[in-house]
């Protein structure tokens, strides 16, 4: 809004030293050489003090009291170097006078502002009554009130605008500060939900199952799984993240969890999965996976998906994400992008990836680690 | 028409179950529905396929629950919510056609099951199939029998699973009817001599006469 402000009072004081260009042409070919060179002197200082005077105002705060000052300086000189024999259509510096006054009035403050920006309105109604011989009081006085009728209005147009633009700030930043309350409501709320949801997968299920008869109470199974249980529950009341990012079944479950979340049905077949594999490695499996159903999703064309995780004899495990879908032909389909996405990311922790699909087929994609 | 019966503690079951699979090309109708084993057999009018809940309230066997039903003529599909691979093992052994995980199953698989029973052939269902991959004390299986289990235990299709092992699809289906045939055979008792023979002409093997 300011520097809105700003072009325009440029724009104008442009217009405000080009509309008297006529009129000092008209009297440097009337007057005498050395009139004609002060009176071209004084405007061309004047009107290259302007250009410096919006220059350095982008810069810093505008040296609206200088610029004041100039204009009233260009006004004595322009009266002196006329005489007593001027006349008032000569007086060139009706324009600049006015956007000097806008310029005190619009970026100096206090009750002064009004005074300064007054200096080039009195001079201009007094400097003639001290020179000139045959005066238009009645011109001098529709010009001096023309001066204060535009920089009064000028005040009060920027005064409305930037009331405004204060509005407008005051509610960006209320609106900004909601949205940030609104984020962080919505995250211990994601978080909670996580926990309840990881309540729901672990200690709840093996309850019921005990409940229901399911699983005999003393065997090797409900103690793994009790245990398992504790885990969670443990890091639940120490606040660390739910899925240890070496699990790579809670990992995975998420993962199945979200994607079935949009839409697609996704039969975990998961056994023997290692309790705990590089963190590295899990990210890389999990993301890997990710991609896979992505690829279900939008190109299979079918609503469900297997998701067989096994753990191998030498610690490792092997993934495999399978649809019945529409499968494509190996020898006329380059590589799609997210196998070669998916298969840098198990190559850069030292695992690897397959693919494997025929049109009506379905697709499937392995992912093994170690390779 | 395909005729089913549905023997599940949970009244819910036995109520939807008729409405779930009535639509498609054929119709499956459910005729019969108890909440044990005792109960169905004892109905006047029974279905021949009979799907099976694992655990039932009255704390019967499953694989004397799954024996008695075969015992009676039926078919059996086993419908659980949740079964460890030794459960999914003990139910093939005891004879069960295929197992159907009741979280995982949607009505089309369970109705193409049904059909492809009811049609004679021999269905197994991915998680069947995974379990019995999964399984340490499986019987001799031969290792084109594992890799079918394993590759199809995947989700991987039947085409899908004859193409990438090399073999027909025919081939492939001819295999689970052997794993099963196998499991089943381990599960069966062999009272007196004479039940030999007989069990090898149900697996359809070559007709062999016990010897005097």
């Amino acid at each position: 809004m300011e520097s809105w402000i700003l072009t325009s009072l440029a724009v104008l004081r442009v217009a405000q030293y080009a509309a008297p260009v006529p009129t000092l042409v008209s009297m440097i070919s009337t007057e005498s050489v050395l009139r004609a060179v002060a009176l071209l002197g004084g405007f061309l200082m004047a009107a290259g003090w302007s250009a410096f005077f919006f220059w350095s105002a982008h810069r810093s705060e505008p040296a609206a009291a200088v610029d004041v000052a100039v204009i009233c300086l260009v006004q004595v000189i322009t009266a002196v170097v006329l005489g007593p024999g001027w006349t008032t259509w000569q007086n060139w510096t009706y324009g600049p006078a006015v956007g000097a006054g806008m310029a005190a009035v619009l970026y100096l403050h206090g009750a002064a502002r009004w005074v300064i920006a007054a200096a080039p309105v009195v001079l201009y109604g007094v400097v003639p009554l001290v020179v000139a011989d045959g005066l238009d009081i009645a011109g001098l006085l529709s010009g001096v009130g023309g001066m204060i009728a535009f920089i009064t209005l000028a005040s009060y147009v920027v005064h409305v605008l930037r009331a405004l633009a204060r509005e407008v700030d005051e509610a960006r930043a209320a609106e900004s500060a909601a949205v940030a309350r609104e984020a962080a409501a919505q995250a211990g709320f994601e978080e909670r939900k996580r926990q309840l949801r990881g309540l729901h997968d672990t200690a709840l299920t093996t309850l019921e199952l005990i409940a229901g008869g399911a699983l005999a109470v003393d065997s090797a199974e409900i103690r793994s799984r009790c245990a398992r249980d504790a885990d969670f529950l443990r890091s639940l009341l120490m606040g660390s993240r739910v899925d240890a990012p070496t699990d790579l079944t809670a990992v995975l479950a998420q993962v199945l969890h979200d994607r079935s979340a949009l839409g697609l049905r996704v039969h975990p077949l998961f056994d023997e999965v290692p309790g705990s594999t590089p963190p590295d490695v899990v990210e890389a499996i999990s993301l890997a996976t990710r991609e896979a159903l992505n690829n279900v999703s939008k190109h299979a064309g079918v609503t469900q998906a297997w998701v067989t995780a096994i753990g191998m004899e030498n610690g490792g495990v092997r993934v495999a994400v399978v649809d019945r879908g529409a499968g494509f032909d190996p020898v006329t389909t380059t590589e799609r992008g997210m196998m070669r996405s998916i298969r840098h990311r198990m190559e850069e922790v030292g695992g690897s990836a397959a693919i494997d699909s025929e049109l009506g087929e379905g697709t499937s994609v392995e992912l093994t680690w170690p390779a | 028409m395909i005729e089913i019966g549905v023997i599940d503690d949970e009244g819910f079951y036995r109520d939807v179950m008729g409405r779930w699979l009535d639509d498609g090309d054929e119709k499956i109708e459910l005729v019969a529905a108890t909440a044990t084993v005792a109960e169905y057999l004892a109905l006047p009018r029974r279905a021949p396929i009979v799907i099976l809940d694992l655990n039932l309230a009255d704390g019967s066997m499953f694989t004397t629950n799954i024996r008695s039903l075969i015992a009676a003529g039926h078919q059996v599909v086993v419908f659980s919510a949740w079964a460890e691979h030794s459960d999914v093992e003990a139910a093939t052994k005891a004879g069960a056609e295929t197992y159907l995980h009741k979280r995982t199953t949607d009505t089309a698989t369970l109705a193409s099951v049904v059909r492809e029973v009811a049609a004679g052939e021999s269905p197994m269902t991915v998680d069947h199939a995974f379990a019995l991959s999964r399984n340490k004390n499986c019987p001799e299986l031969s290792l084109r029998q594992r890799q079918v289990l394993e590759t199809y235990g995947s989700g991987v299709t039947l085409k899908a699973t004859a193409r990438r092992l090399g073999m027909s699809e025919s081939t492939v289906k001819e295999h689970i009817r052997r794993i099963k045939a196998k499991y089943a055979e381990i599960g069966r008792p062999i009272g007196y001599r004479g039940d030999f023979g007989r069990r090898l002409a149900e697996d359809n093997g070559p007709a062999v006469t016990p010897a005097e």
